[in-house]
């Protein structure tokens, strides 16, 4: 038996490291969650979790996004392709009810968070024989089913109700991320329908109600999916509690107590609470509702630095809400009043940004956002596009008094309609990640070398500098390349490398956050959202719950051989001043036979200032090779620097890393010639001196070499040439039988030539040659 | 014929006494007034019509009762109606005789009235021993006025059909020269006329020579034929015009504001009064008023039963009613008559009444002289009414309870049984599906479910039908937790919307009215633009949720009419252009009018659509073409009910009981000989094709073996599909299945083919049942029924009776001398399959 146990921060994703496990190499695919029986965790009790999927061998790490005491219990060690898996999850008593996440790690890697409740109602399997309202199966109130949809077949239950009694009905399924469209019905004991559940303003396809009975007596409650489809499961609720759509506001002040409502179908008798939300976090928070009955319903609530304004319900049509940017505005929008106002006094020249926040948080709202100035003409309004949030942008062009107008797009109101604006007025960015089959938010890594990409966009609001990327997670070691969004970009490929110590099966989460980079601007970090992948790979959920967008999760592979080498025969470059361009070539070898095409991408890190890279690939396949070519200024001052390079590619979704040690990068000139007489030269007679040239560069050509200045009555060439293989030569000077006999100081040789087709001519050190009588 | 030229100069003078050959019995007096030799003219009884038995009219009536006459080529046709005793009218014209008190101002020829001089005179007309008189007055005699280029030379394009879509108003035009359709675009044709090609088309030099007249009159080669002869009074305007010139009207020049046609509708002409002149006045912006009618276009909805002369002269051929059009410019106006015949043999047999349905259909039949039909049996009506309300063949179990049952109510007891069945909703969201289109491609996977029960749940809940109609044009938010929001996920666009809501609301195809006025009807090019004024800010965003749309309503926005650049107000039908209040939703002016008590078109096309539905053929047919040219056929009935429609609600089922009750809905399939000609006027059941969705229904309850769908719950029927594209299925295409890519009905195919007599013959889907081992002849075998039992079986799930003593014979016959009890039984359940009476509803 596997102990994994975790001790985790409240409501914040959290962390669970498995121990002792070993490190084999994995035989076996990556394991997979399907659904856990029951389909949620009890607060106060430990809860035993079966959870089922796929390939759940040997499991050795276990994640979950609330804070908990898990132990996994994995069974026969020798069992190949397990199915089930035991998991005892302790929660906290008052632990508040919601949806949260759990995720499983094995040697060869992670499986894909499986959503499940936080639910004190008690759970019930489907018996998977209630398929006709004759057998329809007994549910002793209040309780939650959990159930597997049998596409064409119904299911059907059955309860007692006394007449006039109350019972709350929901279906959370596409929140559970199932794809499943619940059509409920109620049906006397006749079998006539009494009461008809489909989609929610608010919650979508998960279809919600109140049933007041008509009379003591039995009813079924029949449930399919709308479209007959098989395979999907849901979590029936029914009871007595409070269906809440969202609280209101929905969003509250970090650090400051703020009393809190609540809005939806079914919240009256809600005693108002009072709640101080944690600094630090953005993520939602999750509550626990209770009516009357203290059975709870539940919600989430948001947090931010920024005060709340919130817009009366007593106030009159067209009535404005005093308010002050920034800070957030929230409310609920009436169906008789479809439109709140809220009035701030704005400063000329101020980028202000409205963003509204409405269906990722719960409510059924999509907003038509208006800025209208002191006179009441519109300014600015918000765009409308396929988005349900839309951000409403503008400048305002004068000192004075504005309103911001938010109406519902198709003009809807009522208990379903809460929403906030949250006003910006610094500039300020968003982070997701690309929107693309090349983007992953869930990787098996072995440890070093184990690296994937992220191609990180950002949605700029008056910042245009650069945004540096980091890492926020509880596991260190992570290591970033390529890690800044330039200024005025919007989009960079950061690199993620495994820690080194990261161990087989190794269950990490992080997230990637953005800060302006060294502007010293707000905000002090945005993080980066994945709601794009989440949505593609769960269509049916929209709005996944707040702590799954931007959830990255890696395990930890044991080592892996290599489907590549990357080498170098250099340690050394040099730049050749006056050339301004050196390169270094790395042979890229493909070891794997299945690993092809797919290019190496390499970063040069390090590089001094004034030098730039170009990667060159040339060939591919067995000859392979990419250049890095470095560019700079032709009169880069002389020295030695070094340099680095970092390379990534990926064969599937394997991505490997290559970091290179230092090389020295020394800037040289391209030539350089020494002066060496044979000794002192006789007036009269002749003397040799030798010259020698080094060449810097690979590329190797004639020099000419000649003599800046003879001294006095003393002849020599006027011009020599090296050939391209020579490296030194011996000159004969003569003197004359009247040259003055005179210590000569100033005896420089220069070398012109071609090097990388650029002229290039250095002069040799000085040297001293003396001119001696007989 | 003759026909007659409205320049003066052109006009026929020959004295025309020589050519009048009335029966009218001539008076003394009449006599004394052409001794006179003053101008008398008449029509006269032409070749091919019957002759007018005048009679002894009580009194003469002449319309116009007063004659204005402006300047030389005015003119003023005269319509003479005699009056009888018995309250019956008939047209006298082409018999009246004319005199006028002063040839110098004015004189009738051939019924019209024309000019000589400015003055005054009196025109008496005398018929049938009776005689009425009438003041003239001409005026402006001397004045010339040029010819319009608006009202008269375009109108003779028109009333020649040069500008026909057939011919040079087709959208490009034919042999070079191109026209708008019918005139719509007076811009663009004085463009054409006056300025393209250098003028080549006209010489005013030589008016004969223009190509404008030459081709028509093939003096030169022209593609369209003859078109145009000197004696028509287009050829008239058309060479004055181009003798004036070729001149475009100058700008405020008067235009024609409408035009009124006399008689209005309503008259029943008694053969051998089977004719009716017309006449057609021109009311114009300055306030003048001319007689129009040589220029203006008439046509009949029904030749079989009338036509009209170029001249406006209707010739009723057969009993019946038809509509003639008349189009003059942009204005429409119609002529609704009747026209009556003795039949030899004809007889009111006074049948009973169930009633108000029986009482107006058996007035129509009375007054055309037909007789309808019996009641059809118990048998037929049980599965009629079965068929028609839950789209399925009636049990067996059901079929002998209500044979067995003697009571006289049990009719109007299983009508109302019926109504209140889950599959009488299914079955008509199934109608309804056809209209809205509902298809999975165009709603989206989950929304198509949705909509459908939306459909399901208003017929379930018998939702009024103007709340139905609100719920769909008014609909908002998000097409998921809103399925009528579909409505314009279907409807894509704003034209899309407005075609939709006209078709399945207004009962109108407007579609030809999107590039210019529609070429017969009311509907201008404006009238559609303005429409689309109510729709056009209707927008539709995409969510992040699979298969949302959100509809919602910008508010601005505003309408431009291609042809014109004006900016269009919204615009309803008899009410004219409205202001909306800014901020509001515009549909919400548009349903209040479309679903007001008062508004008599929205409930009358509804509940022609249900009498179609379940009698075969709407009052007005097809059910989604109202308008002028295709009149209701009995247009009483249609009025009452759709005022019982309106009066109870808007209450569908309340409609159907009313027609299903109805003698009419429960007459006989099988004519008579005073009826055996009517296919109109519901003088008896007309039988029809069962639809796909009942025929694939009713082999499999035939055979008790239901049909599986893919992806659907067993047990769900043919008749019960969300859409077509869920459940693909080879034999519903065949046999007419819509693929639902329009609004209109006429997409499911009524008309038999090949394929389907194939599909009988020896098809898959036939084969396959049959030879089941499950099928109901096969199982009543292993249980060791006799023959007999089993063959009144097959009959009874089939036909809803049992076999003739004749049939079992013919049955028991086959399976002894096959030898091969199963497979002689295979072959009887083939046989009946392919029975008439099986394959229709009777």
């Amino acid at each position: 038996m596997t102990r994994v146990a975790s001790c985790l921060r409240a409501a914040a994703p959290l962390l669970v490291v498995a121990l002792g496990l070993g490190t084999q190499s994995p035989a076996h695919a990556q394991p997979t969650l399907a659904f856990a029986s029951p389909g949620a965790v009890v607060p106060g009790k430990t809860t035993e979790l079966t959870l089922h999927g796929g390939k759940l061998d040997q499991p050795v790490g276990i994640w979950s996004s609330f804070p908990a005491q898990i132990e996994l219990v994995p069974g026969d060690a020798n069992q190949k392709d397990k199915t089930t898996l035991l998991a005892k999850i302790t929660l906290a008593a008052g632990a508040p009810c919601g949806i949260g996440g759990i995720a499983i790690s094995t040697a060869a890697g992670a499986s894909d968070v499986l959503l499940v409740m936080i639910d004190e109602l008690p759970s019930l399997a489907d018996n998977g024989n209630n398929h006709t309202p004759a057998t329809a199966q007994e549910l002793p109130l209040p309780v939650a089913v959990d159930g597997a949809c049998d596409g064409t077949t119904f299911d059907y239950y059955r309860f007692a109700a006394k007449a006039g009694q109350r019972i709350t009905c929901e279906v959370v399924a596409t929140r559970l991320g199932w794809d499943f469209d619940p059509v409920v019905r109620v049906l006397d004991a006749a079998g006539n329908e009494l009461l008809r559940g489909d989609d929610d303003p608010a919650t979508g396809a998960d279809a919600r109600f109140v049933f007041v009975s008509p009379a003591d007596g039995q009813f079924v409650l029949e449930l399919g999916d709308n479209r007959y489809k098989p395979g999907g499961r849901y979590r029936l609720r029914i009871g007595d509690f409070p269906l809440v759509t969202t609280p209101l506001p929905l969003t509250v002040t970090r650090g400051a107590a703020t009393p809190l409502g609540f809005t939806g179908p079914l919240t009256e008798g809600i005693a108002p609470l009072t709640i101080l939300a944690p600094a630090g976090s953005d993520l939602a928070i999750p509550l626990s509702v209770r009516g009357s009955s203290g059975q709870p319903g539940w919600t989430t609530l948001r947090s931010t630095d920024l005060p709340i304004y919130q817009e009366s319900a007593a106030s009159k049509p067209g009535e404005a809400t005093p308010a002050a940017i920034p800070g957030v505005f929230a409310g609920r929008l009436e169906a008789d009043q479809p439109r709140d106002l809220f009035q701030f006094a704005g400063v000329k020249g101020t980028p202000v940004a409205f963003h509204s926040v409405t269906r990722s948080a719960g409510s059924g709202a999509i907003l038509m956002l208006r800025l209208l100035n002191a006179a009441g003409t519109q300014v600015a309004q918000s765009p409308i596009g396929d988005t349900d949030e839309p951000v409403l942008t503008a400048t305002l062009p004068e000192d004075g008094a504005y309103r911001l107008s938010i109406e519902e797009l198709a003009l809807r109101g009522g208990p379903d309609y809460s929403y906030a604006a949250i006003a910006r007025t610094g500039p300020h960015f968003t982070l997701s990640l690309k929107n693309d089959a090349n983007s992953r938010i869930r990787h098996a890594l072995p440890a070093g070398v184990g690296a994937f990409h992220l191609d990180v966009q950002c949605q700029r609001f008056g910042y245009d500098g650069p945004i540096a990327l980091g890492v926020d997670s509880p596991r260190s070691g992570w290591q970033l390349f390529q890690n800044v969004i330039p200024a005025k970009a919007n989009e960079v490929r950061l690199y993620v490398v495994a820690p080194l110590d990261l161990a087989a099966g190794e269950l990490a989460a992080l997230r990637i956050v953005g800060r302006p980079d060294g502007t010293g601007t707000s905000p002090s970090y945005t993080a980066m959202k994945t709601t794009g992948q989440l949505r593609a790979a769960r269509p049916q959920q929209p709005y996944p719950p707040a702590w799954l967008d931007g959830l990255l999760l890696v395990s930890g592979l044991s080592s892996q051989p290599s489907f590549y080498n990357l080498a170098t025969d250099r340690t050394e470059v040099h730049f050749l001043q006056q050339v301004g361009e050196t390169k270094l070539t790395l042979t890229f070898d493909r070891t794997d036979p299945n690993f092809k095409d797919v290019p190496l991408s390499v970063l040069p890190l390090g590089l001094p200032a004034g030098i730039a890279a170009e990667v060159k690939r040339s060939g591919n396949g067995p000859k392979e090779t990419y250049e890095i070519v470095l560019k700079g200024p032709q009169d880069l001052a002389e020295g030695q620097h070094a340099f680095r390079y970092f390379a990534f590619t990926e064969m599937g979704t394997n991505g490997r890393a290559v970091q290179s040690g230092d090389i020295r990068l020394n800037v040289v000139t391209p030539l350089a010639i020494t002066v060496a007489p044979a000794g002192p030269l006789v007036v009269g007679q002749k003397q040799k001196v030798k010259l020698t040239l080094t060449r810097r560069g690979d590329d190797r050509q004639p020099v000419d070499l000649k003599f800046k200045a003879f001294p006095p009555g003393v002849t020599g060439p006027e011009k020599t040439t090296l050939t391209a293989d020579q490296q030194e030569i011996e000159i004969e000077l003569a003197a004359a039988a009247d040259a003055p006999p005179v210590k000569f100081e100033q005896l420089v040789a220069v070398a012109s030539g071609k090097v990388a087709g650029v002229d290039v001519s250095v002069e040799s050190a000085p040297v001293a040659l003396e001119i001696k009588a007989p | 014929m003759k026909h007659r030229q409205i320049q003066k100069p052109l006009r026929s003078r020959e004295t025309t006494l020589s050519l009048i050959r009335v029966r009218s019995v001539f008076h003394p007096w009449l006599l004394f007034l052409a001794s006179l030799a003053v101008v008398t003219s008449a029509r006269g009884d032409e070749p091919g019509l019957e002759p007018i038995d005048v009679g002894q009219p009580t009194r003469l009536e002449v319309f116009p009762p007063a004659v204005k006459l402006a300047g030389p080529r005015s003119q003023m046709h005269l319509v003479v109606t005699g009056h009888y005793a018995d309250g019956s009218v008939q047209d006298l014209t082409r018999v009246a005789q004319f005199a006028t008190s002063s040839a110098a101002v004015a004189t009738v020829e051939l019924g019209v009235a024309l000019p000589h001089q400015d003055g005054g005179a009196e025109i008496v007309v005398a018929a049938g021993g009776q005689e009425a008189k009438l003041p003239v007055e001409a005026s402006s005699f001397g004045t010339p006025r040029p010819i319009s280029f608006e009202w008269e030379t375009l109108a003779a394009l028109s009333k020649q059909s040069c500008n026909s879509g057939a011919c040079h108003g087709s959208p490009s035009g034919k042999g070079g020269f191109r026209l708008s359709l019918r005139a719509f675009d007076a811009a663009f044709d004085a463009l054409t006329l006056i300025r393209e090609d250098l003028g080549r088309r006209t010489n005013p030099l030589d008016p004969d020579e223009s190509l404008l007249l030459a081709k028509p009159m093939m003096k030169l080669p022209h593609g369209g034929g003859l078109k145009l002869k000197k004696s028509d009074a287009a050829y008239a305007v058309l060479r004055q015009w181009i003798a004036e010139g070729c001149q475009a009207d100058p700008d405020g020049a008067v235009r024609c504001v409408k035009i009124e046609v006399y008689p209005p509708s309503g008259r029943v002409l008694k053969r051998p009064a089977h004719t009716q002149q017309l006449c057609v006045l021109g009311h114009f912006s300055d306030g003048s008023v001319r007689d129009v009618t040589d220029l203006a276009y008439c046509t009949s909805s029904d030749n079989q039963v009338a036509d009209v002369t170029p001249d406006g002269l209707v010739i009723g051929h057969d009993r019946g009613e038809a509509a003639i059009i008349v189009k003059y410019m942009e204005h429409v106006e119609s002529c609704f008559l009747t026209f009556v015949k003795d039949i030899p043999g004809f007889v009111w047999n006074d049948p009973p009444t169930a009633n108000y349905v029986d009482e107006h259909v058996h007035a129509k039949l009375r007054q055309l002289q037909y007789v309808p039909s019996g009641l059809c049996s118990d048998e037929e009506f049980l599965r009629r009414v079965h068929l028609d309300v839950v789209g399925q063949l009636p049990t067996i179990e059901a079929t002998q309870a209500f044979l067995a049952d003697a009571s006289a109510d049990k009719r109007s007891r299983l009508i109302a049984e019926l109504l209140e069945r889950p599959e009488h909703a299914k079955f008509w969201a199934l109608k309804w599906g056809d209209l809205l289109r509902l298809t999975s491609t165009q709603i989206g996977g989950s929304g198509v479910y949705k909509y459908h029960r939306w459909l399901e749940r208003a017929f379930e809940t018998n939702m009024p039908y103007d709340q139905f109609a609100a719920e769909l044009i008014s609909a908002s938010g998000s097409t998921l937790d809103n399925p009528a929001a579909n409505f314009y996920r279907t409807a894509t666009d704003t034209l899309d919307s407005v075609e939709s809501v006209s078709q399945v609301f207004l009962g109108a195809r407007l579609q030809c009215a999107k590039c210019h006025n529609h070429p017969f009807e009311r509907w201008t090019q404006d009238n559609y633009y303005g429409m689309a004024a109510f729709f056009n800010r209707v927008q539709r965003k995409k969510s992040p949720r699979a298969d949302e749309l959100l509809v919602y309503m910008a508010d601005s926005g505003e309408v431009t009419q291609p042809r014109t650049g004006k900016q269009m107000k919204p615009w309803l039908p008899g009410k004219g252009e409205i202001d909306p209040p800014a901020g509001a939703d515009r549909r919400d002016p548009f349903v209040a009018w479309l679903t007001a008590k008062d508004n008599a078109l929205v409930a009358k096309v509804e509940a022609n659509r249900l009498w179609s539905q379940v009698l075969g053929r709407g009052i007005v047919d097809p059910p989604d073409d109202f308008r002028d040219s295709n009149p209701p056929s009995n247009a009483a009935l249609l009025d009452a009910l759709a005022k019982d429609f309106a009066e109870h609600g808007f209450d569908r089922k309340h409609l159907l009981r009313v027609i299903l009750n109805s003698r009419t809905y429960q007459a006989d399939f099988r004519a008579n000989d005073l009826n055996k000609d009517d296919a109109k006027y519901f003088s008896h059941y007309q039988p029809r094709l069962l639809s796909a969705e009942q025929l694939l229904d009713a082999i499999c309850a035939t055979t008790d073996l239901p049909e599986a769908f893919a992806g659907l719950p067993a047990g769900t029927k043919a008749t019960q599909l969300p859409a077509p594209d869920l459940a693909k299925h080879e034999f519903l295409k065949i046999f007419g299945q819509p693929e639902r890519q329009t609004v209109c009905a006429c997409e499911r195919a009524g008309d038999s083919n090949l394929g389907m007599a194939i599909q009988f013959f020896n098809g898959p889907l036939i084969y396959g049942k049959l030879r089941d081992a499950n099928n109901r002849f096969r199982k009543l075998l292993a249980a060791g029924k006799p023959n007999e039992e089993i063959i009144t079986e097959l009959y009874l799930a089939a036909v809803c009776r049992k076999p003739a003593d004749k049939e079992m014979q013919a049955s028991l016959a086959h399976i002894a001398a096959k030898g091969d009890q199963v497979v002689a039984l295979e072959d009887i359940a083939w046989a009946i399959l392919n029975t008439n009476e099986f394959l229709f509803q009777h």
